[in-house]
C-alpha cells in the first residue's frame, strides 16, 4: 500500500505539472492585457506596462520564470488588487468558502442518504415519490433560483434569517441550504438506485435467511454495498463545493474565493488564474486518490491499488 | 377442509406422456431482448406518461411558433412586458391569464392593444411574443439535451467502461488524463473557442464534449470496478466469454441505473451551460434564445414580470420530469433482473 | 410514478407559479413618506449605510485606475481642489490660485490648516512627491496619462525620450511649504478640475516611505487628508469611513460614520434596501420597472456617451450615405425610454449634454444642437443611394457587442430596427467578452461596434481628441484633415473662447460625416431613502462626495 501511495504522489506531481503547463500556455492565448484600465490605454502604454511585468518575454521564458518562483512557494501578485499576493487572496477567500462548503456537504449528504435509503426501502410509497420529485427539481432548477427565492422569502418577507453577509452562524443557513439542494438531489437519486439494486441481490436474501436482523442487513450490507457511486460523485463534488460557488457567494455577499475562478480569467489576471487552477487541481487530484482508496475500503474485492486485474 | 376427506388413490398419479424431443422446449413465446424491453416499458404507466409529454412538447416546439399570430423576432416597443392573456381563460381571473399585471393594472387597456390581440404567454422587454420564443427555445434546448445525452453515453460510458474493466496501467493513464481535463480551467478553453469558432450548434457541441462526459465516465468506472470482482463475471469468464462480450453483455447493462440517473443530471446541466455559452457569445445567435437563456434572463425580473420566468420554467420542469419518468422506466425495462 | 402522481406534480408547479405571481405583487407599494423631522435639525445618529459592487482595488493614489478606488479616494483624500455641490471645482487643500497670462503656469496657495490624519501639515512637497511618483515609469501607473497636461509628463513616460524616467523634470515645484507652482505643456482651461482627480492627490513622502510595500494595503497603513478616514477595511467584505477630526473643513462634515459593504448582486442590494439595511443603491436595468413608481426612485444623467463605431475599413461603411442611413434608420428614443429606461437619453451627438459650458455659460449641446433624427423614409432613400454607389444589393454587417444582459437586448433591438428599415441589410450580432472586444476593436476587425466613452476630465476635448487621424482610440479609421487641424490648434490655443469654438466646429465636422452613430447618453437610476440628503454626484473622477451629506428624519 505505501509503495502504491508513493507512486500515486509522484503521478500527482506529474499531472499537476502538465495541468500547469497547459493552463499557462492556453491562458497566454487569451486576448487582451491584465490591466484594469485597458479600454483607455493606448497600445504603446500597454506595451510599456507589459514590459514592467515581464509580459513581453516569450511565453516559454515566462513559464520557466513562473515555475522557478512556484518551486519556492511564490505564486506572485494579483493584477486586480494593489500589492496583494495570490497566496493571501486564496488564504483569505478559502475560509468562508470552505466553511460554507463543508456545512453544505455535511447537510446535503446526510439528508441525501436518508432520503435515498428511505425511498428505496419504501419503494413506490409517498416517501419515494416525494424524495424523487425533490431530486428531479433539485437537478432541473439552477442554484441561483433557489438562492434568490430563499433570500427573498425567508430573508426579506419573513425576516427569519439575514438577507446576506458573513457575520456569524445564522448567516450560514440560507447559503448552505441553497448550496445543498443540488447535493441532496444527486446523493438521494444515486443512493436510491443503488439500494434498490443491492436489496435485490442474492446475498441480502442469504443474510436474512441466516437469521440476521433486517436492520443489520440494511446497515451492514445494503448501505455499504451501495456506496460506490456516492463515493465517486462525492470526490469532485467536495472539491467543487469547498472551493466556493460564484453564484451563491455573490448572492449572499460572502467574501469567498469562488468568484476568482471566473473573474481572474475574465480580466486576464495571469498569476491568479494559475494560483486558482493549481489549488483546485491539487485538491481534485487528491480527492481522486481518496476515492480510489475508499473503493477498497467499502468493497475489499476492488483493488485499484493492486495493478493488474485478473 | 373438504380436501382432507378426499381419498387419494394410486390411479390419480399416472405419469404424463412425454415427448423426449421436447424436453428442452421453452413454452413462453420467444422474445428478443428489445421486444422484451418494449413490452416492459409499455406496462410502465409513468414512463408512458413521460413519453407522451415529451412527444407533445416536441410537437409544440415545432407547431407552437406557427399557431401564434406573432413572429418570434417581431419587436414593438409599445407592447413591452405585457402579461399573458388567453382567450377564454381571460375570464377566469385567478389563473393570471387575463392581461392584468401583478399590480392589478390591465396592461392591454393601458397600452391600447386592440381587443382581438392576444399574447398567450405575454411579451418580453422588447415586445416580442413570449409564446413563440418559448417554443423556439424549446427546439434548441431539446437539441442540446440530445447532444449532451449522446456525448455522455458515447464517450462517457465507453471511456469509463474501458478504464474500469482493464484497470492497472490502462486505468492509471486514463484516469490521469481525466484529472488533467478536470484541472485545466474550462472557461479558458471556451474563450479560446470563441476566438476560433463561429457561434452556433457546433461550438456548443464541442464545448459540451470537452468535459461533459467526465462525471459519467468516473461513475461507470467505479461501478465496473465493483462489478468485475463479482461472481457472475468470474463465471462468465470461466465459460470463455471474450472481453468485449463481458463489457457489453454483462458489465454495461448492470451500470444502466447510474448511467440513466447521471444523464438526468447532465441534461439540465447542459441546458443551462448552453445558456451561459450563448451569454458569452459562443452559443446560438441572437435573437434566437434557448429555454435555459429565457429562464436565466426572466428570473432577474421575477418579482416584476413573473411571466417571463414562470412559463419557460414550467416547460423546463415538464421536460425534466418526463425525462426522469422515461429514465426510470427504461432502467427497469432494460434491467434483465426485473424480468417477470 | 403513476399517472395521478404525475398530474399532481404538474398542479404543484402551476400552483407554485401562481403563488410566486401573487407574492411578487405585495411589495410594489412599499415606500416611506419623506422625513417628518423639523427642517434644519439633523438626526443625532449621523450614520450612512451603503453598498459598493467591488472590493477597493487600489488605495495608492498614484496607481489607481478604477471607479471604486477613485470614489473612496475622493472621500478620504483631497487634492488642490475638489468638486463641490454644483460639480464645479471648490477649494480643497489649496485656498486660492493664480494663472499666468498665457495660461501655462498655475501658482497654488495652500491652506495652512490642511493636515494629514496623523497631524502633519499637508505641504506643497506632498504634491510634488505624489505627482512625480505617478509619472515615474517604475510605478507603472495605469492612469499616468492623465498627468499629460503637466510639462514633460508624457516625455518622462516615453521610452527612448531624453527625459525618460527623469521625474525631477516634471513641471511641478514646491516654492515653499504652502506654495505650489505648476507649469503646463499648453494652456489647459480645465486644469483646475483635474487637480481634484485621484492621480493628482498628495502623498506624505515620509509616511509612505516608512510603510514600504505595505503603503495603502490596509486601513492602518495610510494617512488621510480628506473629510473622512478609513477606520476599517475588511478585504472583499467592505469598509468603514469615520469623520476625520484633523480635516480643515470638519465643521462642514455632518456624517460620523459610513458603512460600505461589498454586494455584487443587484437583487441582493435591493433586498437589503427593502429590509432597511442600506440607505441607497444603484439600480440596473432589470430592476428599474420594479421601482420606477416608488418615491425613493431617482434618475440622474451621466456624461458617458454610447455610440456605434462604424468601421470605415469596410467598403460599404466607407460610404457616408450608408453611415447616415444607419444612423437615421433606427428609433433611438425607443431604446432610451423603453429598453434602457434608466434615465438614459437618446443621443444625436458626441459631446454629452450638461457636461461643459462655454465661457459665457452656455451648454455645449445648446450651441451645437442635435445631428440627425430618426427618419425611416429618409434613411431608406439614403441607404438605396449608398447601395447603388457601392454596387451591392444585399449587405451583411457584423455588430460587435458586449456580453452583458443589457447590451444583448440593445443589440437585438438594433438588429430588428435596422433590418426592418433598411431593406437588404442583414446584421450579425457578435457578442464577445470585454477584453476580446477591445482587442477586436483595436485591430479594427469588426464592421460596427457598440462602444462607449466616459470622460476623464471636464472638457469637450476628452471626447474629441481621440478621433484625430491615427489616434489609437480612433478605432474606425476616421480621417479628416480639417478636423485634425482644429483639434491640433485647440490644444495650443490660449484664448478660451476661440478654443471652445474650435471644439464646437470639430464636433460639427465629425457628426456631419457621421463617423459614428450616437446611441444614448447614459443615465444612472438609484433608490435612496428619503432621510438621506446631499450626496453629490460628479461627472468625472471620484463620482460621489459624502462630505456634505447628512441624515434627517430617519425614525
Amino acid at each position: 500500500m505505501s509503495r502504491y501511495l508513493v507512486k500515486r504522489v509522484i503521478y500527482m506531481l506529474i499531472t499537476l505539472f502538465i495541468i500547469a503547463a497547459f493552463t499557462f500556455f492556453l491562458m497566454k492565448l487569451l486576448p487582451g492585457s491584465p490591466f484594469r484600465n485597458q479600454d483607455k490605454l493606448t497600445p504603446q502604454q500597454v506595451h510599456a506596462l507589459n514590459e514592467k511585468y515581464g509580459l513581453n518575454d516569450p511565453v516559454p521564458v515566462q513559464f520557466v520564470h513562473y515555475m522557478g518562483k512556484l518551486v519556492q512557494g511564490d505564486l506572485g501578485l494579483t493584477f486586480q488588487f494593489d500589492g496583494r499576493t495570490v497566496t493571501s487572496m486564496i488564504k483569505d477567500g478559502i475560509g468562508p468558502s470552505a466553511t460554507l462548503g463543508v456545512e453544505a456537504i455535511i447537510f446535503g449528504v446526510i439528508v441525501g442518504l436518508i432520503l435515498g435509503v428511505a425511498a428505496a426501502l419504501k419503494h413506490n410509497s409517498a416517501i419515494d415519490y416525494g424524495a424523487m420529485v425533490f431530486a428531479v427539481f433539485g437537478a432541473a432548477i439552477p442554484s441561483f433560483v433557489f438562492a434568490g427565492l430563499l433570500q427573498y422569502y425567508i430573508g426579506v418577507k419573513l425576516e427569519w434569517l439575514p438577507v446576506a453577509f458573513w457575520e456569524g452562524p445564522k448567516y450560514h443557513v440560507l447559503p448552505a441550504l441553497a448550496l445543498s439542494v443540488g447535493i441532496i438531489a444527486q446523493i438521494a437519486r444515486f443512493m436510491r438506485n443503488e439500494m434498490l439494486d443491492t436489496l435485490g441481490q442474492d446475498y441480502m436474501i442469504t443474510a436474512r435467511a441466516k437469521g440476521i436482523s433486517k436492520g443489520r442487513t440494511i446497515f451492514v450490507h445494503a448501505i455499504r454495498n451501495s456506496l460506490i457511486p456516492i463515493i465517486t460523485i462525492l470526490g469532485p463534488m467536495v472539491v467543487n463545493v469547498i472551493t466556493g460557488s460564484l453564484v451563491i457567494e455573490n448572492i449572499f455577499a460572502i467574501p469567498g474565493i469562488g468568484e476568482q475562478f471566473v473573474k481572474s480569467i475574465n480580466v486576464n489576471d495571469y498569476p491568479m488564474i494559475m494560483g486558482t487552477t493549481l489549488f483546485y487541481s491539487a485538491l481534485l487530484i487528491f480527492s481522486m486518490l481518496i476515492v480510489d482508496i475508499l473503493y477498497g475500503v467499502v468493497d475489499p474485492r476492488i483493488r485499484v491499488a493492486g495493478g493488474k486485474s485478473k | 377442509m373438504s380436501m382432507t376427506e378426499k381419498k387419494l388413490t394410486d390411479d390419480m398419479f399416472q405419469p404424463a406422456a412425454m415427448d423426449p424431443g421436447k424436453h428442452e422446449e421453452i413454452t413462453k413465446p420467444s422474445l428478443t431482448y428489445w421486444q422484451d424491453v418494449w413490452r416492459r416499458l409499455k406496462k410502465n404507466k409513468a414512463a408512458i406518461t413521460g413519453l407522451v409529454a415529451i412527444i407533445l412538447i416536441v410537437i409544440m416546439a415545432f407547431v407552437g411558433p406557427a399557431i401564434s399570430s406573432h413572429g418570434f423576432d417581431q419587436q414593438d416597443v409599445r407592447r413591452t412586458n405585457l402579461p399573458p392573456k388567453i382567450p377564454g381563460l381571460e375570464k377566469v381571473h385567478f389563473l393570471g391569464m387575463d392581461g392584468v399585471d401583478i399590480r392589478g393594472n390591465d396592461q392591454y387597456k393601458l397600452k391600447n392593444i386592440p381587443k382581438d390581440q392576444y399574447y398567450w404567454f405575454g411579451t418580453d422587454s422588447l415586445g416580442r411574443d413570449q409564446w413563440t420564443r418559448i417554443w423556439k427555445g424549446t427546439q434548441i434546448s431539446l437539441l442540446i439535451a440530445f447532444l449532451a445525452a449522446a456525448g455522455d453515453l458515447i464517450i462517457g460510458v465507453t471511456y469509463g467502461g474501458i478504464s474500469g474493466f482493464f484497470g492497472g496501467k490502462v486505468d492509471n493513464i486514463m484516469q490521469r488524463f481525466v484529472e488533467i481535463l478536470y484541472g485545466i480551467p474550462n472557461l479558458v478553453i471556451i474563450i479560446l473557442f470563441i476566438l476560433i469558432f463561429e457561434p452556433g450548434i457546433l461550438s456548443i457541441t464541442l464545448a459540451i464534449v470537452i468535459t461533459g462526459w467526465i462525471g459519467m465516465s468516473r461513475l461507470v468506472r467505479g461501478q465496473i470496478l465493483k462489478l468485475k470482482g463479482q461472481e457472475f463475471i468470474l463465471a462468465s469468464r470461466t465459460l470463455g466469454a471474450s472481453n468485449g462480450r463481458l463489457i457489453m453483455k454483462h458489465l454495461v447493462p448492470n451500470t444502466l441505473g447510474i448511467v440513466i440517473i447521471s444523464m438526468t443530471f447532465s441534461i439540465p446541466g447542459a441546458i443551462f451551460f448552453e445558456a451561459f455559452l450563448s451569454f458569452i457569445g459562443l452559443g446560438i445567435q441572437p435573437p434566437t434564445a434557448s429555454l435555459g437563456a429565457l429562464i436565466s434572463d426572466g428570473f432577474k425580473q421575477l418579482r416584476i414580470y413573473p411571466h417571463l420566468a414562470i412559463y419557460p420554467s414550467v416547460v423546463m420542469c415538464i421536460l425534466m420530469v418526463s425525462f426522469n419518468l422515461i429514465g426510470d422506466g427504461l432502467r427497469d425495462a432494460l434491467d434483465p433482473k426485473m424480468r417477470k | 410514478m403513476s399517472k395521478s402522481k404525475w398530474s399532481l406534480l404538474l398542479t404543484l408547479v402551476l400552483a407554485l407559479s401562481v403563488f410566486l405571481t401573487a407574492c411578487g405583487g405585495k411589495d410594489s407599494g412599499s415606500s416611506q413618506s419623506s422625513g417628518g423631522g423639523d427642517k434644519g435639525k439633523l438626526d443625532d445618529k449621523q450614520v450612512l449605510n451603503l453598498v459598493d459592487t467591488e472590493e477597493i482595488p487600489v488605495m495608492d493614489s498614484a496607481k489607481a485606475s478604477d471607479a471604486v478606488s477613485f470614489r473612496v479616494m475622493n472621500n478620504v483624500f483631497e487634492g488642490l481642489y475638489r468638486f463641490g455641490p454644483k460639480d464645479e471645482p471648490v477649494p480643497g487643500v489649496a485656498k486660492s490660485h493664480e494663472v499666468s497670462k498665457d495660461g501655462t503656469v498655475y501658482t497654488f496657495h495652500l491652506n495652512e490648516k490642511a493636515k494629514w490624519s496623523n497631524g502633519d501639515p499637508v505641504t506643497a512637497k506632498d504634491f510634488v512627491y505624489a505627482w512625480r511618483k505617478a509619472v515615474d515609469p517604475k510605478t507603472a501607473s495605469e492612469y499616468a496619462y492623465i498627468m499629460a497636461p503637466v510639462k514633460n509628463a508624457t516625455a518622462i513616460q516615453t521610452k527612448g525620450d531624453a527625459l525618460y524616467g527623469k521625474v525631477d523634470k516634471l513641471g511641478v515645484e514646491a516654492v515653499d511649504d504652502h506654495t505650489l507652482k505648476v507649469t503646463l505643456e499648453t494652456p489647459t482651461p480645465y486644469f483646475l478640475g483635474l487637480t481634484a482627480f485621484g492621480t493628482y492627490m498628495p502623498q506624505n513622502e515620509k509616511y509612505v516611505k516608512s510603510q514600504g510595500d505595505k503603503y495603502g494595503l490596509e486601513a492602518d497603513k495610510m494617512i488621510y487628508n480628506g473629510p473622512f478616514v478609513l477606520s476599517s477595511w475588511k478585504h472583499n467584505e467592505g469598509w468603514q469611513y469615520k469623520k476625520n477630526d484633523q480635516y480643515w473643513d470638519k465643521d462642514a462634515v455632518k456624517l460620523q460614520e459610513i458603512n460600505v459593504k461589498v454586494v455584487k448582486d443587484q437583487a441582493t442590494a435591493t433586498n437589503l434596501y427593502e429590509t432597511n439595511q442600506i440607505d441607497r443603491t444603484a439600480l440596473q436595468a432589470d430592476f428599474i420597472d420594479q421601482y420606477k413608481d416608488n418615491p425613493d426612485f431617482h434618475k440622474i444623467a451621466d456624461p458617458s456617451v454610447f455610440f456605434l463605431r462604424l468601421n470605415e475599413k469596410n467598403p460599404v461603411l466607407k460610404n457616408a450615405d450608408i453611415r447616415k442611413a444607419i444612423d437615421m434608420g433606427w428609433d433611438k428614443k425607443g431604446l432610451a425610454d423603453v429598453i434602457l429606461n434608466d434615465g438614459s437619453t437618446p443621443a444625436y451627438y458626441l459631446v454629452p449634454k450638461d457636461f461643459t459650458k462655454n465661457p459665457d455659460g452656455e451648454d455645449f449641446r445648446k450651441i451645437n444642437g442635435d445631428f440627425g433624427k430618426f427618419d425611416a423614409a429618409k434613411a431608406k432613400a439614403l441607404w438605396e443611394k449608398g447601395l447603388k454607389a457601392t454596387g451591392k444589393k444585399n449587405v451583411e454587417i457584423e455588430l460587435l457587442n458586449y456580453d452583458n444582459d443589457n447590451s444583448k437586448k440593445v443589440g437585438e433591438y438594433l438588429k430588428n430596427q435596422l433590418e426592418k428599415n433598411l431593406p437588404g441589410l442583414k446584421i450579425k450580432i457578435k457578442a464577445q467578452p470585454f477584453k476580446q472586444k477591445l482587442v477586436l476593436e483595436q485591430k479594427m476587425d469588426y464592421d460596427m461596434s457598440f462602444a462607449g466613452w466616459g470622460p476623464d476630465y471636464k472638457d469637450p476635448m476628452t471626447f474629441l481628441d481621440m478621433f484625430t487621424t491615427g489616434n489609437s482610440h480612433n478605432e474606425m479609421n476616421y480621417s479628416n484633415k480639417k478636423y485634425d487641424k482644429l483639434i491640433k490648434d485647440a490644444l495650443k490655443e490660449a484664448d478660451v473662447k476661440k478654443r471652445y469654438q474650435m471644439l464646437l466646429d470639430a464636433e460639427k465636422i465629425f457628426m456631419e460625416e457621421q463617423a459614428i452613430s450616437p446611441m444614448y447618453q447614459k443615465g444612472i437610476a438609484y433608490i435612496q431613502k428619503p432621510y438621506v440628503h446631499d450626496i453629490y454626484h460628479h461627472a468625472v473622477g471620484g463620482d460621489y462626495s459624502y462630505k456634505w451629506a447628512y441624515i434627517q428624519g430617519k425614525k
